[in-house]
């Protein structure tokens, strides 16, 4: 919620506090039972970043070793790690095996942090890992639309649309704001 | 019977055959209106046919470089090789000449050349992109088919009664401008002239109309007929049935831009990037996929492979 509350509030795209999509992932995992509707996050998520150079994404690991001091003092957990990526000028922040519930919150804090910084227009994505009976696929929540769309990637950047266009109607059936298909962008070398 | 009516569609054949006569009929008329007007058919005709040679003999070349297709060979493609050369064997015609690949993400193929021992198979990138492997051998075999069926000899000579009645209206229409100015000069026997004239170019313009829509039938006919050919040849009709639906679905309008290369050039998404809408104009001369996809899984239901 607050990831989306700091992060929209000059652009007029928060309503309700089911915008806060990453909340509303979380919700309909934890209800999903088995069956057709077997969906599920799996503990890993990474945000994507556009660095403009900004020095905040630049020296990306320090930047996050900070953060851990300032945010984390009292928690365990596995330390933060960063990602530059050159093709694109972005960068990854990493979060890994964690407890679902303790991962959404971190990605919030981290998000709002950044945010706060006056970095929220350099986040481009939120990338959860997650599972639907068993295959793997990518939940990709789209900061800029406020919507989620799912990526199933195959070797060599070909990507199973048909388990996409499955989960996205499972999706929708769910009542999560999904990207029109036309959106439904790639993403190569997700390190997660 | 009912093995009969699975190998070959009968009442398709029949229909193809009934728009045949009337295609005759319309070349018929049309030899009949210039004999009238004492304009001379053979002139007409041999204008006609020459154009029609030109297209016969050069369509092979013309496709690939308005298309922008390239040629590849077996070290580059493997995969695309082994199943064109594969369902070749098993449909009885030599492998294409020519196999190629056009870069662009719209999913889409082609088979063209004047006979099977000048055949040419080209398909999108998008193509390889989005289907799986049953699914390309499904597209594969509908373009063998049209080779195996010589669709492109048919509908050339087909297309040859448009390409002369296309021809004449356009004369007829510079004829009317330069000779209409004489003809009120002369009046009558120049006034009749010029009613036989009208008459001439009305009659052009209704045959043209009339065996354009013959010829768009008749091409979609052709396209069931190679679906099922094709199906046979591959042995599943759901395999078509599969990349038919997922060549012009939603799953078409799914881009494969990297989401950062589209958040660099247009930041904010006001502009949604343009997809997925240049198939449809292609697949005009095409049935709808749902009637395509419909006969296909009729076809699985049936017990059509006791004909194999």
């Amino acid at each position: 919620m607050r990831l989306f509350r700091t992060l929209f509030k000059n652009s007029n795209r928060l309503g309700s506090d089911e915008s806060d999509i990453l909340s509303t992932i979380l919700r309909v995992t934890n209800q999903s039972t088995g069956g057709e509707k077997d969906i599920n996050l799996s503990g890993a998520a990474t945000l994507l970043l556009n660095t403009n150079e900004h020095p905040f994404f630049t020296d990306i690991n320090t930047s996050l070793k900070e953060l851990d001091k300032e945010l984390f003092v009292s928690t365990i957990r596995t330390p933060l790690r960063g990602l530059k990526s050159d093709m694109y000028n972005s960068c990854w922040i990493i979060f890994e095996n964690y407890n679902n519930q303790k991962m959404v919150d971190d990605i919030n804090s981290v998000s709002s942090h950044i945010a706060n910084l006056g970095l929220g227009n350099n986040m481009t994505a939120a990338i959860l890992k997650g599972t639907i009976k068993n295959q793997s696929f990518y939940w990709i929540c789209n900061y800029r639309t406020s919507k989620f769309y799912p990526l199933a990637p195959l070797e060599n950047d070909i990507r199973d649309n048909e388990l996409e266009m499955k989960i996205g109607s499972l999706l929708a059936s769910m009542a999560i704001p999904l990207e029109p298909h036309e959106n439904w962008y790639s993403l190569s070398d997700i390190p997660i | 019977m009912q093995r009969n009516s699975i190998g070959k569609d009968h009442q398709l054949t029949v229909r193809m055959l009934i728009i045949g006569l009337m295609l005759v009929m319309a070349y018929l008329a049309l030899f009949g209106l210039l004999l009238i007007s004492g304009m001379n058919p053979v002139f007409v005709f041999v204008i006609g046919i020459g154009m029609v040679l030109f297209q016969y003999f050069m369509s092979d070349k013309l496709v690939l470089k308005t298309t922008g297709a390239k040629p590849v060979t077996k070290e580059e493609q493997p995969k695309l090789h082994e199943i064109i050369e594969r369902l070749s064997k098993i449909g009885g015609i030599p492998k294409p000449r020519t196999i190629a690949i056009m870069d662009t993400e719209a999913p889409n193929a082609f088979a063209t050349g004047r006979s099977p021992k000048h055949a040419t198979v080209a398909v999108t990138q998008g193509l390889l992109n989005k289907l799986n492997d049953e699914e390309l051998e499904g597209v594969i075999g509908h373009e063998l088919a049209h080779i195996k069926n010589r669709d492109m000899m048919v509908m050339t000579w087909a297309s040859l009664i448009v390409v002369i009645a296309g021809f004449l209206m356009q004369m007829l229409f510079w004829m009317s401008l330069f000779g209409g100015v004489g003809g009120h000069r002369r009046q009558g026997n120049g006034g009749q002239a010029m009613a036989m004239m009208m008459v001439l170019y009305i009659g052009v313009i209704i045959i043209y109309f009339i065996s354009q829509l013959l010829i768009s039938t008749l091409s979609r006919y052709r396209e069931l007929a190679a679906d099922r050919e094709g199906a046979i040849i591959t042995g599943s009709p759901t395999n078509l049935a599969s990349a038919l639906q997922k060549i012009s679905g939603q799953i078409a309008q799914i881009p494969e831009k990297d989401l950062r290369r589209v958040e660099h050039a247009n930041a904010f998404f006001i502009i949604p990037a343009l997809q997925g809408n240049a198939i449809a104009s292609l697949m005009s001369s095409h049935p709808p996929t749902e009637m395509r996809v419909a006969r296909l899984i009729e076809m699985q239901r049936h017990n059509w492979h006791l004909l194999r």
